[in-house]
């Protein structure tokens, strides 16, 4: 329990910080991939929904304070993206990289609408641009973080919280 | 009871994500709940406890990511740019050096225009015409330099050329468009000279010896002190007693001075006016 804990906290670790320092080098116009979204769907998607939730939240604190704002909006569209995820991977008929990849975009697009009514976007185009063009990002990285994770872990399922 | 505590718990992080918002607006000073953020962006810049404690754990690794992600970029950029760096460089050099170039002509051009408004000034010689000429060859070991002018501007041999400060030499052979010149410092090279001071006006000749300096001659009884005749710093001049200078040309100044005692002949050492190696324009006096 103690160590999935805690390999749950460097893998969200590790990606907020691929989220500070790498997203706006990879960034195509205004649609940047999203670390901390796929890194949390990954880890959520083939565990329970509490432990999807706890996850989401926490992604979504890591995300907040890189930004220092938008911690509700931030906290809430992860935590249900999260959840969501769980849903969404076990309706999915063949588990695998696919899977995963419809499931981060699916999950990055509940995150987004979230965001819309919770964290308010200044300009609407942008956001529907981050959103879209994020889903597409977000589905594309799922894949090598979903083969990583994999190698890493075996089939065993990282989160049992 | 297990569907309950799948809703409680992500319930509960729900209100913990509500109260996390607010603390997180409240710090900022401004109210963050569903869309009051935007309206109201004036905050006073603090940061909450909690994102506090999260950016501890966040910002280091995010910020050794940062940097290491900057060298390589860094890195990476310097290789790929090396070689249009080095393009750069050379284009600069090459405009570098047309500049400097262009300044070194700008500078003898300036230099060249001095010396032509030198020979705007330059006295008329009263029974001479000026050819005015440049230097296209010099030849300083054996005394000799060349001009651009020759027959075709009316030069014959035995013309003198002078420039503003003094005698340069006599012309010696004459090509259609092109002359020779002997130098006053020529071993051929004679002249009647006069030593030009108020209370002597002593006349001689004066040689070129093939070195730097000339002799002035002065054939005189041996009576009379040296120095009231000639001495050191006297200026020397064309005598003006031939057809071929006009008189009062200056040809240069008296370093020394002697007196054979036997015969009372008078020999002084003459430096010449003109410095021979910064002569680049001239005048040929024509008859």
């Amino acid at each position: 329990m103690m160590r999935s804990l805690v390999g749950v906290a460097v893998w969200l670790i590790l990606a907020a910080a691929l989220n500070g320092a790498l997203s706006h080098r990879l960034s195509l116009g205004w649609v940047q991939p999203d670390f901390l979204l796929v890194v949390a769907v990954a880890l959520s998607m083939r565990g329970g929904t509490n432990g999807a939730a706890g996850i989401g939240f926490v992604a979504g604190m890591f995300h907040s304070a890189l930004w220092n704002e938008k911690m509700m909006a931030l906290t809430l569209s992860r935590m249900f993206a999260c959840v969501a995820s769980v849903h969404l991977f076990r309706a999915t008929p063949v588990a695998g990289a696919g899977a995963a990849a419809v499931v981060t975009g699916a999950a990055t697009l509940v995150a987004g609408v979230l965001y819309l009514f919770l964290g308010v976007p200044a300009n609407l185009l942008q956001w529907l641009v981050e959103t879209f063009g994020g889903i597409l990002y977000n589905a594309a990285l799922a894949v090598p973080v979903y083969l990583l994770q994999e190698r890493i872990a075996g089939r065993r399922t990282t989160t049992s919280l | 009871m297990r569907g309950s505590n799948s809703i409680l718990i992500p319930l509960l992080l729900c209100v913990l994500g509500v109260a996390l918002g607010s603390l997180q607006s409240r710090a900022k000073g401004r109210i963050e709940a569903f869309g009051e953020a935007e309206s109201q962006p004036s905050h006073n810049g603090r940061v909450d406890f909690v994102t506090r404690s999260v950016q501890f754990f966040v910002f280091p690794p995010t910020r050794a990511l940062d940097g290491a992600l900057t060298f390589v970029s860094d890195s990476a950029m310097s290789f790929v740019e090396a070689g249009r760096l080095r393009t750069r460089v050379r284009e600069l050099e090459t405009t570098l050096a047309e500049r400097l170039d262009r300044t070194r002509r700008l500078e003898a051009l300036e230099r060249e225009n001095t010396r032509l408004r030198e020979m705007q000034h330059f006295p008329s010689v009263a029974g001479f015409r000026e050819v005015k000429a440049d230097v296209i060859a010099v030849n300083l070991s054996n005394q000799r330099v060349s001009l651009n002018v020759g027959s075709k501007q009316g030069v014959q041999p035995g013309a003198p050329v002078v420039v503003p400060n003094g005698l340069v030499g006599q012309v010696v052979e004459v090509g259609s468009g092109v002359c020779h010149v002997n130098l006053v410092t020529h071993p051929r090279f004679a002249v009647g000279a006069r030593v030009f001071r108020a209370d002597s006006q002593e006349i001689g000749i004066l040689r070129g010896r093939g070195g730097e300096r000339m002799v002035l001659t002065i054939y005189r009884e041996p009576t009379g002190a040296l120095s009231a005749l000639v001495r050191g710093g006297d200026e020397v001049t064309t005598s003006g007693l031939s057809d071929v200078y006009p008189a009062g040309i200056l040809i240069g100044r008296v370093a020394e001075a002697n007196r054979n005692r036997m015969t009372g002949v008078i020999e002084a050492t003459v430096v010449p006016a003109v410095n021979m190696a910064k002569v680049h324009e001239v005048v040929v006096l024509v008859r």
